[in-house]
């Protein structure tokens, strides 16, 4: 349970901080950084994120013996 | 109780999702939905368990055979990924991608269904006269 919400917390965190880069890079003229930052930003929530959907899929192919 | 909890859960993920949607990565707000169904999955995970092993047993009892319960357990897994996989890219906006999903699980369940039906057939077939 508290490790679902801190893992939702932290993506949060993540896509704010590359909202907030993005348009600070934009302002200063870099675009090319600003769109690299939100590749990255993207990657590492995918990062995060994907254990936990096999972990889903892992659990529903072993409850229902899903073979 | 915990459906307190899911439901706090559930209310915390989908105001982060509306705000992220707005901000510069919406994409974001996707991975906070998919992230939020899989923990309220995981959460409810003993509560099915205890489930199954109740219908398990109860199919013992009524010595009814073990392969119909399995392909209806099986069923009621690819019912679910495809719902929930389904869910996903329709919230996301990609209503075609969601409906392949749906027509691929339903080809699935016809898949897993078609020995039962043929044993029903049997069966009415010996009860005929």
């Amino acid at each position: 349970m508290g490790e679902g919400v801190n893992l939702i917390f932290r993506i949060a965190g993540l896509a704010i901080v590359v909202s907030i880069l993005f348009t600070f890079l934009k302002q200063a003229g870099r675009d090319e950084y600003a769109y690299m930052t939100l590749l990255v930003g993207l990657a590492i929530g995918l990062l995060w994120v994907i254990p936990v959907i096999l972990e889903l899929f892992e659990t529903v192919r072993s409850l229902f013996q899903l073979y | 109780m915990q459906i307190f909890q899911i439901v706090g859960l559930a209310l915390v993920a989908s105001f982060i999702a509306v705000i992220l949607r707005q901000s510069r990565a919406p994409e974001s707000a996707m991975l906070i939905s998919i992230v939020a169904g899989a923990v309220v999955f995981l959460l409810m995970l003993d509560k099915i368990g205890a489930v199954i092993r109740v219908l398990e047993e109860l199919a013992d009892r009524a010595h009814v055979n073990k392969f119909y319960l399995m392909t209806i357990f099986k069923i009621i897994g690819i019912a679910y990924i495809g719902e929930f996989g389904a869910q996903v890219c329709r919230d996301a906006g990609e209503g075609a991608v969601a409906s392949k999903v749906e027509f691929a699980a339903k080809i699935l369940i016809i898949v897993l269904a078609v020995p039962i039906i043929g044993a029903i057939l049997e069966t009415v077939i010996r009860l005929l006269p």
